[in-house]
């Protein structure tokens, strides 16, 4: 075949063009290849280690991976998005078998876990979901809604159908945060008697939430409640309180089941917290990779784990981040 | 101009022109992609509006006779909610779509109680409301949380399909209970895992009649 010279030179422009084309898939597919030839490595990402319940998510779901012969290896994101991105970089640049993950954002991280997916890596999500269902394998999530809906209930019993509260919300991006928000007033705003008096984020973080109350106190010292988005800020919350004089007569109200605040209820010294499983989803994140890993696709997109109300009635059947006996 | 440089030029041109026709990405901007998720925001009053007048209502004779249901729990708690209750992901609590008939043994501003033919010692409230939960979200079986985007939105029918219940299904319940009629319903109740022999369950109607 004879070709003139400026037909080649447009063959060879198309090819590098092509070239460039097939690196892209090339490079994906070279991950997968690595994820299934070398050494079964499992990427645990979590949003943050700053938190005792994300701590034990993100060593739960290690030490479940690393049982099932994998090894196995945590990435704090602390929070940032910017930090969770760069974690996946990582990760599917060294080809990991599978990601449990504990997302900073269910809209931002969604590009994050699309990447992954086209590198061949399967992800696994905990806790938090991601607004996406066609990227990840499974979201293994609290049925936050639920259980705020039993917090919301418990709220009205406790406190009354008359007073003051305030609200701590945690991430805004995080739809745990407005599942949370949601189920409890829905409930609470039934009451007209119920004022909510301040509504502020204070980014799941028990420093933060010290310093928002302290703040809405100095306007509102009259408050008869705090429900608060998890059991960091209940805590902080807790915290103002007592160096306001207040903890006796001000109900908080969280939400985790974290140890320090099961301690506090049986104490009687916070009123309620709504029990997630984080032990429970993280082993179950790491099974389901296994079985992925192991060949295994038919797994359901959501799979909600129920979140249990513990109030000084029954606080003793709970601890070490679930019930007693599990 | 040499010849060499007029055919590199004329090569990348004709490169350029292919990859204008077939381009290797798109870029949008993040506030059009935004704008189309507010575009296909979530609507759970027109879910529910469909659910409601449609399926819902065609499974009033699919619900289990409580009765039925109570004989299971009472005998097997765990083989009673594989068979006929409902969990969501890994719930303990399941949720049933039950009916019955009735007496009405008492009534007031806050709730109907029931003596239910065949329920043996266990009573049947119905709350006059605020209604909360996910009983007839969960127990009609009928919408699952992988056909929705978020958890939210999975959320927002149950609190539509309650909203449904305080204003079309309460008033006439609040209107016509009176102690010694006989009432029959269908709804959907919640059982906490261990709950089985409840002395008393809560039921959320989605229909009450007086025959």
């Amino acid at each position: 075949m004879n070709f003139n010279r400026f037909t080649r030179r447009v063959l060879v422009l198309c090819a590098l063009a092509g070239l460039a084309l097939g690196g892209c898939s090339g490079d994906d597919a070279g991950s997968g290849e690595a994820a299934s030839d070398g050494p079964k490595r499992v990427a645990v990402v979590v949003s943050t280690l700053n938190n005792p319940w994300f701590v034990v998510l993100a060593e739960t779901a290690r030490d479940r991976a690393a049982e099932l012969g994998y090894e196995a290896t945590i990435f704090d994101s602390q929070n940032d998005p910017a930090k969770e991105s760069a974690h996946y970089d990582n990760i599917i640049a060294s080809g990991y078998s599978a990601i449990l993950f504990n997302p900073t954002d269910a809209d931002g991280s969604v590009a994050n876990v699309r990447r992954a997916a086209d590198a061949g890596i399967p992800v696994f999500c905990m806790d938090r979901e991601i607004n996406a269902t066609d990227v990840a394998v499974s979201q293994i999530i609290s049925d936050n809604y639920s259980g705020a809906v039993a917090v919301g209930r418990y709220f009205v019993e406790a406190v009354g159908e008359t007073g003051k509260y305030v609200e701590l919300l945690g991430l805004v991006g995080d739809n745990n945060t407005w599942n949370r928000s949601t189920g409890f007033h829905s409930v609470v705003d039934r009451y007209e008697g119920l004022e909510m008096v301040a509504q502020q984020s204070a980014d799941f973080d028990r420093a933060r939430a010290l310093e928002v109350l302290e703040a809405v106190l100095q306007a509102n010292p009259d408050i008869d409640a705090v429900f608060a988005g998890n059991d960091a800020m209940a805590m902080g919350a807790y915290q103002a309180l007592v160096a306001a004089g207040k903890a006796d007569t001000v109900k908080v109200f969280g939400f985790d089941g974290a140890d320090d605040v099961v301690r506090l209820i049986a104490e009687g010294k916070i009123a309620a917290t709504a029990m997630q499983f984080p032990k429970v989803m993280a082993r179950t994140a790491a099974e389901s990779a296994d079985r992925y890993v192991n060949g295994e696709r038919d797994f359901q997109q959501k799979m909600p784990v129920a979140v249990e109300l513990v109030t000084p009635a029954n606080v003793g059947k709970y601890g070490d981040f679930g019930r007693r006996q599990e | 101009m040499p010849k060499r440089i007029v055919y590199w030029l004329a090569g990348i041109a004709v490169a350029a022109g292919i990859l204008t026709v077939m381009p290797l990405f798109h870029v949008k901007s993040l506030e059009s992609t935004r704008q189309q998720a507010v575009a296909a925001a979530f609507d759970p009053v027109a879910v529910v509006d469909s659910l409601w007048a449609g399926e819902l209502r065609e499974s009033i004779n699919d619900a289990t006779p409580l009765p039925e249901l109570l004989a299971a729990l009472r005998a097997d708690p765990a083989a009673a909610a594989a068979r006929y209750g409902r969990r969501l992901g890994l719930s303990g609590t399941a949720a049933y779509w039950v009916s019955g008939q009735g007496v009405v043994t008492a009534a007031d501003d806050k709730a109907v109680e029931i003596a239910v033919d065949g329920a043996g010692d266990t009573g049947i409230v119905i709350r006059l409301g605020p209604v909360f939960g996910n009983a007839i979200r969960d127990g009609s079986a009928l919408l699952d949380v992988n056909d929705f985007a978020s958890t939210r939105d999975f959320n927002a029918l149950s609190v539509e399909i309650n909203r449904r219940v305080e204003r079309d299904v309460l008033p006439d319940l609040a209107a016509g209970a009176s102690v010694d009629r006989v009432i029959r319903f269908t709804g959907g109740v919640e059982i906490a895992e261990g709950d089985g022999a409840a002395a008393t369950l809560e039921i959320v109607p989605y229909v009450v009649a007086f025959p």
